[in-house]
This record gives structure tokens, C-alpha cells and sequence, in this order.
């Protein structure tokens, strides 16, 4: 009997809750002259919050500009922002955005690892999306879904240019991390080292948690690669740099964007370690500007705040040459839209939905600082 | 060449299973639960040492009879405070080990709130590497291996020489007998959560200056611990430490063959296998496992 | 704002009760102390995400994931039948180990590591369940069908059985009862219903990855089981929905989420540690776990 009651009450609940969200969905019956709405799907909280922090300022000092000249077509821009906590949340996160603000696009998120539960809700919803930095190639699989910061693909290519020409190195050994991220960079890396006329004599993942590479450094060893290209996580990273050194496999090492961080310099076997990360410009004016808007006066400005800027005005722009918010029309647009950008000069997407033009640093770690080669 | 390699790397992580498996046969056999949170006394010595050497800047030999003691008293705290109470109602050794994982989980997001989840290492001196003919090895992976061959074998001398060890055995082998001829079981535990909690701060001293540190790590410790003790046999001191050695091997010489991505299924086959099949594995006694 | 969240939890609940329950079916009622009840969680979720991206119909896929969660159930008990006590509950931690593996290698079929996103939202013939509220009532549905026979299965003359088969194994056997079809059976039922759940967590969520088929889920499903109580129906059911709200609390103080996830696993482990400590009988139990 106790349990009828409970599942009644239940009901009861279940009932209100719907009365309640139906109410909801009444009233967000657009009319011309009500804001656009865009949604924000970023890390506001959480070890990546500063990222999200910037993100959030970049989009909101678009914005304000785009709202000061008084908005699209009559219309002001209003930003609803969801914290994704740089996880599978952005689940949910993006569910409420879709479903209950229910907004016309969505800018970002910052991590693949949000990203990836994420963004086919969106594709199927038939939503918009400019993704702000989170990098994994297949993101962009989606029609809907558009990029304002380099694929890994493009790092895959990059470092396998620059290992093949720049190092002169012919044969590679790759060692990756097995998720999105190191998987995606392989498989582009490896045929385009193919292409260029160079050997990949050895090739291998590894798991996120694995600290003992000492049979993969033999494999490597035996293997006698001139180079090796290891994107894997800084806390594998660093196991894998000191037992390198310590089994004196004498190549260069090359890995990717995720050795940019202090906790990696500061290693002791991180020196000479080459890394490749997207360039990503961030002027001084800019800078400038962003500290101006209200609540982000004592931001330390990083590059996400240009990248979300830049996401937010390539989305308002296709918004603006559409003429509605018929979002398969703003989908149509974004693909013909191009803009001047602060992150990087021009900003046109490919068949795919990721940037056309990109360009690469490579740094070094020299001292335990990191350094331009 | 790479033979021999691959057989003095499967020595060096094979010696670090031992020192985590050993500990956590010696507190089965005396107390009869599995002490998965054997792998947090491992997690909390690295950081303590961490603390110790690189934040307090107290002198290495100080740091590390430090973090004994206090990975010692830990074990001695987890028995007093979780599982003295629940033997002491006479709880199945199902509750003590779903209990055990529970402290493990409890200590692990402790040290995630205090220490962070950014990657921490420790940078020594002791990673010069010595080339033989065959096979390089650092001065650090020498000591591993040369301190946990000595480490087991004092234990196996104060198993078999000591008051205190033939007390541990009489209580392993039937704890009723044991105390009808006076001997103090209570002790007996405390006596061997000591020393197996020491013996994993053992290990998690040289985790840390060989490896990195993550909060994470111990979970994956004791769960390579474990099924060394089950292939050697965990009623067996002796038969863990054989059956951690040869998991190393198992794993080295498996993903020679393999991708690095199938090292823990190798290790997850081998435990499942021998559960199966031989589940008081090779030294075990095989008392009370069937019906 | 407030009612999507609710809506959330709520479908969460629904999903954990129905795995509790199930795993109540095997831990407490019958005895069998399966640590291994997360598997077949994760073979449910996994079938049904890969059947319904090959094409195959929602409700054919959450059949399906039923039946192959239930033959692992099966499997299970026939590889693990000679063990008792200690070693049946380790087998079954590592058979836990071994599926988690072979989700983690097995990627040409699980997508490994990366974990399967954009699983369908659930199209029940012809009508697409596309708003969480929906899903919910769904949910709600499927539980309450799914308790009941639950219920129905443990109150019948089988239900008897099973207690009996706890209590004193050897006098059923005198009595000439084949106590090893009786474990079958309840396992199967058991991971079956496991299976249900997987399928509905794949479908609510969009997206499943290897981890959450790992230690800490296996031991959040047992908290649950014994801060209800061993062998208690109530209990699981109020269990599972302290559970969820209490971690919830945590969002009305200002706690950074950094903090909070560590927080959350804090609580649930001292949950955990203080009911096998102070109350073992659980919240509505009747008998100690064995």
C-alpha cells in the first residue's frame, strides 16, 4: 500500500512539474522585436572555469557591441550561459538551452570531452553551433556544427610537416593517447607523413591511466625510429619524458598542445620537449577592451576570450545575412560567411565546418620555461 | 637485447605489485577480508612524501621514515576506527570488503580536495641511467628491485622466526585455536595492519619518485595488487609476491606482442581466469573455497 | 530553471531504482553477493546504443539489451558456480573488470575509450520522445511496471524460494529443490531488469563511456541497496531517492564544482561506512548482509 502512495505522490509531482515547464514553453513564442537568443555552453565552473570565465567576457563584449548599434534587424542579442563543467553535464546543459530557452545558436564549448556527448543533441535538434576551442576533428562531423579554433587535424598535419621537413626525421614512431584527442591527431598524422614520403615504423596507444612505458620505449627503441610523436596527457607525458631519458632512446620528441602548461614545464624531463599549439592573437587593444566590460575588470585575458569573440560575431553575422532565425538558414549562411577576426585574420569554414586558414607555433622547453623555437 | 629488457622492466613494476600485494595478503591472511583500501595507504604515502620532501623541504632519508611511520599509524587508524567495530559485530567479510571500498573512495576525494587532481612529480637524482650490455636500468629501479627482495624476505624471516609471526600464523591458519591458546588476535591485527600499511608506504614512496602522482592511482594499485595475490594465491605471503612478479612479466611480455592499450585487459583476463579456475592460486591453500 | 533539474533527478532516480531493486532480487533475496551487477548495467546501455545506431527500433533494442543482459546473467552463475562466500563475490568484481576491458578494447564495436555519443532519444513507434518531461513519464512508466513484477516475483511461491535459498541452502536441498536452477533464475531476473536500466540510461543521456561501468558506480549501487536494506523493497526504492537528493542538497551552499564532486563521493562514502557501522540492517532491512 506504502508503495501506491509513493508512486502517487510522485505522480502528483510529476504533474506539477510538467504544468509548470508547458507554462514555460508557452511563452517563448518569438515576435520580431523580442531578443535573439544565444546560448552559451562553457566550463563557468570547475578546473577549466578560467577558460569559461573569458569565453563568457569575449561573447559578452560582442554582444554589447553588436547591441550598441542597435542589435540585428531591431533585435538585441541576449546570452544564456550553461556551465558544462567540461564534462558529460553538457548533457544537460544543452538540453535546457535547446529545449527550455530554446536559442537560436549555441557558442562553444571548450573542451572535446564536453563536446562530444554534447554536440550531436544539437545536430539533431537541428541548433547552430560555434564550437570556441574544443578540438577534437570529429566535432565538426556535424552539419550544423562550425569551429573557430584549428582541428587537431590540422595539428596531426602541421607536426607531421614539420617532423618530416623541418626536422628532416623520415621515420616516426607515434605514441598516443587512446580517447578522442590523441586518436583524432593520429589519424590524420599518419597518412600525411605517408604522403609526404616518410615511414611510420612504429604506432601505438596507450591508456589515459598507464604510467610504465618501459616495453613501449624498447618496442620504439628496437623499432629505430629517428623521431617520435607523442600526444598523450601531461601526467602520462611526464612518466613517459623521464623513462625516455632514463633508457637513453636518443630521438627527438615532439608532442602536442596538451604539454602547454606550467605543470609540465616545471618537470625535470620536460627540457627539449617540442610542442605544436594552434596561434591564437590576442592585441593589447583588445585586451583593453575586454577589461572595460562590466564584471570582467580584473580578467586575466587568454586567448579564449578573442576565440569567443570571434564565435559570437561569425554567428550574429550569418544571423544578420539570413534575415530570420531560421536556424537551417543561419546553418546555410555560416558555411558563405566570412569575417575579419581578432584570433586569427580571416574567418571562413571549410566543406567540413572548421576554419580554412590556420597556422601553428612550434614551442620548446628550454629551462622550464616554454620557449619559440 | 630486448628480452632481457622487457624482463628487467617486468622485475621493476612486478617488485612495486609485490610490495602492494604482499601487504594486502598479509592483512587477508590474518584478518580473512580483502583490505582494497590497502591501495590509499599506498596514494597517501606518495603524497605525504611529496609533502614532505618537496613542499616542507624536510631531508630525504627523514622524509621517508616519516611517511612510514605515519603510513603505518594510518593503518593502524583505519582498523581502529572501521573495521575493529564491524568485526567486533561480527560483520561478514562481505560488508568489511564493500566497507573497504567505501575508505578507499572516501580517502582518495579527500586527497583530490587537499592536494588537487593537477599531475605532481617528484624530481630526483637517482635517474641516471647505468648501461649494461643488454639492458638499461636507473640506480632507482636497482634499489627497487634489490629493496623489495630483501623487504620479503625479512617478512618471510619474521613470518617464520618471530613470536609475533608464528602468532600471525596461528591466527591465519585458525583464528578459534589460536585464541584458545592465548594468543591475542586483536593484536595480531594491529600487528599486521602495521606492517602491511607500511609495506604499502613502502611502495608508494618509490611510486612516487619513479612514476607521477595522481589521486587516482591507488584504485588501479591495489586492483594489480589483488590479482597478484590471487594468481599466487592470497592466503600466501610467499605465493602474492610470486604471483605480483608474474603479472609483470604477463604485462610486459604481453604488450611486446600487443598494443599498450591491452595491459590491463591481459591483467583482467589473467585475475578473472585464475578466480575461475584456480581460485586459491598457485600457493594457496585451498581450504574452505568450495563447497 | 528549477523544474528541468527536477525532471533530471527524477529520471535518474527512475533508472536507479529499477537497478537497485534488480540487484536486491539477487544480493538480498536470494543471497548471491554479485559484484558484478554494474556489468550487466553496462551490457544493456552498450547493446541498446549500438543496435539503435546499426538502425534497429528503440523498443526492439531495449528488448534485445534485456535478453543479452540476462544470458550474462546466466553466464555468470554458470561460471561461477563451484565458488561460495569470498571468492563468488571477487569472481564477480573481476568479471565486472573483464566486461569494463572489453568496452575499453573492443573498439571497433564500442568505440573504446571515446565512449558512444548521440544515442537516440527513444521513438516509440512512430512517437519520438524528444523533451525530458516525456522521457520522464517514460521512466515512470517502465519502474512501475518493472517493480511490480518485481514485487509480484518475490511475494509468489518462487519469491519463497529465494529466501529460502538464503536462509538454509541445504535444507532446500534435502527437501529435493535444484537450489542451482533457483540462482539461475533469480540471476537472470536479476540482470535482465539490470540490462532495462542500461538501456534507458544509454537513451537519457546520449552518451555512455567505459567509466561509468567502473568500482565507484558498482559501490554506489550497493550503497543504495544497503542503506535500504537487505532484502527490503521499500527500502531500496526510498534509498535510491535519499541518495540522489542528499548530494543535491550540496547545491544551495556556494561550493565550487571543483570541490563538489569530490564532496559528493566524500558523502556517499561516509553514507556508506556509517550505516555498515551503526545501522547494517539498513534503513527497512530485516537481516544482515552474509
Amino acid at each position: 500500500m506504502q508503495k501506491v502512495k509513493i508512486f502517487l505522490a510522485l505522480f502528483i509531482l510529476i504533474v506539477l512539474i510538467g504544468a509548470c515547464s508547458s507554462q514555460n514553453n508557452g511563452n517563448s513564442n518569438s515576435q520580431s522585436s523580442e531578443p535573439i537568443k544565444l546560448g552559451l555552453l562553457l566550463p563557468l565552473t570547475g578546473e577549466a572555469a578560467s577558460w569559461g570565465q573569458n569565453s563568457l567576457a569575449g561573447a559578452t563584449l560582442a554582444a554589447n557591441e553588436i547591441n550598441s548599434q542597435g542589435g540585428i534587424g531591431g533585435r538585441k542579442i541576449e546570452l544564456v550561459a550553461e556551465d558544462d563543467k567540461c564534462s558529460a553535464d553538457s548533457v544537460s546543459a544543452i538540453q535546457k538551452l535547446i529545449n527550455v530557452d530554446q536559442v537560436t545558436g549555441v557558442i562553444g564549448p571548450i573542451c572535446s570531452a564536453s563536446g562530444g556527448p554534447a554536440l550531436p543533441i544539437a545536430e539533431s535538434n537541428g541548433v547552430p553551433v560555434v564550437i570556441v576551442a574544443a578540438s577534437a576533428p570529429k566535432l565538426t562531423e556535424g552539419e550544423y556544427i562550425f569551429r573557430v579554433y584549428p582541428s587537431d587535424s590540422f595539428q596531426g598535419k602541421e607536426a607531421a610537416n614539420f617532423i618530416y621537413n623541418t626536422l628532416g626525421k623520415k621515420k616516426i614512431a607515434i605514441v598516443y593517447v587512446k580517447n578522442d584527442w590523441g586518436e583524432g591527431i593520429k589519424n590524420v598524422f599518419a597518412p600525411t607523413f605517408r604522403q609526404l614520403g616518410g615511414e611510420v615504423i612504429y604506432e601505438d596507444g596507450v591508456l589515459q591511466t598507464d604510467k610504465d612505458f618501459k616495453t613501449l620505449i624498447t618496442k620504439v627503441k628496437e623499432s629505430g625510429a629517428e623521431a617520435l610523436y607523442l600526444p598523450v596527457y601531461p601526467a602520462g607525458g611526464v612518466s613517459a619524458l623521464k623513462q625516455i631519458k632514463e633508457m637513453n632512446l636518443n630521438i627527438p620528441v615532439i608532442g602536442g598542445d596538451a604539454f602547454d602548461g606550467e605543470e609540465f614545464f616545471k618537470s625535470d624531463y620536460a627540457e627539449d620537449t617540442i610542442y605544436l599549439v594552434a596561434r591564437v592573437n590576442s592585441p593589447e587593444d583588445f585586451k583593453a577592451k575586454i577589461k572595460n566590460v562590466k564584471g570582467f575588470e580584473n580578467l586575466e585575458v587568454a586567448i579564449a576570450a578573442p576565440l569567443a569573440y570571434d564565435a559570437l560575431r561569425v554567428m550574429t553575422e550569418a544571423i544578420k545575412n539570413t534575415g530570420s532565425t531560421n536556424k537551417a538558414g543561419i546553418k546555410e549562411a555560416l558555411k558563405q560567411t566570412s569575417i575579419n577576426g581578432v584570433s586569427t585574420s580571416k574567418i571562413e569554414f571549410d566543406s567540413v565546418g572548421d576554419l580554412k586558414q590556420v597556422a601553428y607555433d612550434v614551442k620548446v622547453v628550454r629551462s622550464k620555461k616554454s620557449v619559440y623555437r | 637485447m630486448a628480452l632481457i629488457q622487457i624482463i628487467v622492466n617486468s622485475l621493476i613494476i612486478g617488485s612495486l605489485y609485490a610490495l602492494v600485494a604482499c601487504g594486502f595478503s598479509l592483512i587477508y591472511s590474518t584478518n580473512k577480508f580483502m583490505h582494497f583500501a590497502h591501495g590509499i595507504s599506498v596514494v597517501i604515502a606518495s603524497y605525504l612524501f611529496y609533502l614532505s620532501l618537496n613542499t616542507l623541504k624536510i631531508n630525504f632519508i627523514i622524509s621517508i621514515l616519516l611517511v612510514l611511520i605515519l603510513t603505518g599509524l594510518f593503518g593502524i587508524f583505519m582498523y581502529k576506527v572501521f573495521y575493529g567495530p564491524l568485526q567486533k559485530r561480527k560483520s561478514s567479510n562481505i560488508v568489511l570488503l564493500i566497507a573497504s571500498v567505501g575508505i578507499l573512495i572516501l580517502f582518495e576525494n579527500m586527497i583530490m580536495l587537499v592536494f588537487g587532481t593537477t599531475v605532481k612529480t617528484i624530481n630526483s637524482d637517482l635517474t641516471k641511467s647505468i648501461e649494461f650490455s643488454s639492458f638499461i636500468i636507473t640506480p632507482l629501479q636497482i634499489i627497487i628491485i634489490v629493496t623489495s627482495l630483501i623487504l620479503l624476505l625479512l617478512l618471510y624471516l619474521l613470518m617464520k622466526k618471530t613470536k609475533i609471526g608464528r602468532n600471525m600464523r596461528a591466527v591465519s591458519d585458525n583464528k578459534e585455536l589460536a585464541s584458545i591458546i592465548g594468543i591475542d588476535y586483536k593484536k595480531v591485527s594491529y600487528y599486521s595492519f602495521f606492517i602491511g600499511s607500511l609495506l604499502a608506504g613502502i611502495a608508494g614512496i618509490f611510486i612516487a619518485l619513479e612514476q607521477t602522482l595522481e589521486p587516482t592511482i591507488g584504485t588501479n594499485l591495489i586492483v594489480k595488487g589483488f590479482t597478484g595475490s590471487i594468481i599466487g594465491g592470497i592466503t600466501s605471503v610467499p605465493g602474492s609476491i610470486l604471483g605480483s612478479y608474474i603479472l609483470g612479466i604477463a604485462e610486459n611480455f604481453g604488450i611486446w606482442y600487443l598494443s599498450s592499450g591491452y595491459k590491463d585487459a591481459i591483467a583482467f583476463t589473467l585475475l578473472f581466469l585464475f578466480l575461475l579456475f584456480k581460485p586459491h592460486g598457485i600457493l594457496g591453500i585451498n581450504k574452505g573455497i568450495k563447497k | 530553471m528549477i523544474e528541468n533539474y527536477l525532471i533530471h533527478i527524477l529520471i535518474l532516480i527512475g533508472i536507479y531504482i529499477i537497478l537497485a531493486v534488480s540487484l536486491n532480487i539477487a544480493l538480498g533475496y536470494t543471497g548471491l553477493l554479485n559484484l558484478g551487477h554494474i556489468a550487466f548495467f553496462g551490457i544493456g546501455a552498450y547493446t541498446s546504443a549500438i543496435l539503435t545506431r546499426e538502425g534497429i527500433p528503440f523498443i526492439l533494442a531495449l528488448i534485445i539489451s534485456c535478453i543479452i543482459a540476462g544470458c550474462f546473467g546466466f553466464l555468470l552463475v554458470w561460471i561461477t558456480k563451484r565458488l561460495k562466500g569470498d571468492y563468488l563475490a571477487l569472481a564477480t568484481l573481476g568479471f565486472s573488470f573483464l566486461i569494463y576491458s572489453l568496452m575499453l578494447n573492443l573498439s571497433s564495436i564500442t568505440n573504446g575509450p571515446l565512449g558512444i555519443s548521440g544515442i537516440s532519444r527513444p521513438n516509440i513507434f512512430g512517437y519520438f520522445l524528444k523533451s525530458n518531461f516525456e522521457f520522464l513519464l517514460f521512466v515512470i512508466f517502465i519502474a512501475i511496471i518493472s517493480c511490480m513484477i518485481m514485487y509480484a516475483i518475490i511475494k509468489s511461491p518462487f519469491g519463497r524460494l529465494l529466501h529460502a535459498t538464503r536462509d538454509d541452502e541445504l535444507g532446500l536441498r534435502v527437501l529435493g529443490k535444484n537450489t542451482i536452477k533457483i540462482k539461475y533464475k533469480a540471476m537472470i531476473i536479476s540482470s535482465l531488469f539490470a540490462g532495462l536500466a542500461g538501456s534507458l540510461f544509454a537513451h537519457y543521456n546520449g552518451y555512455i563511456d567505459p567509466t561509468s561501468f567502473m568500482l565507484n558506480s558498482i559501490i554506489f549501487i550497493f550503497t543504495i541497496v544497503i542503506v535500504g536494506g537487505i532484502a527490503s523493497f521499500k527500502g531500496s526504492i526510498i534509498a535510491t531517492f535519499i541518495l540522489f537528493i542528499i548530494p543535491e542538497l550540496l547545491r544551495f551552499f556556494a561550493i565550487p564544482s571543483h570541490v563538489l564532486g569530490p564532496t559528493r563521493q566524500i558523502i556517499y562514502a561516509l553514507i556508506l561506512i556509517g550505516i555498515l557501522l551503526f545501522k547494517p540492517k539498513g534503513l527497512f532491512g530485516r537481516i544482515d548482509l552474509e
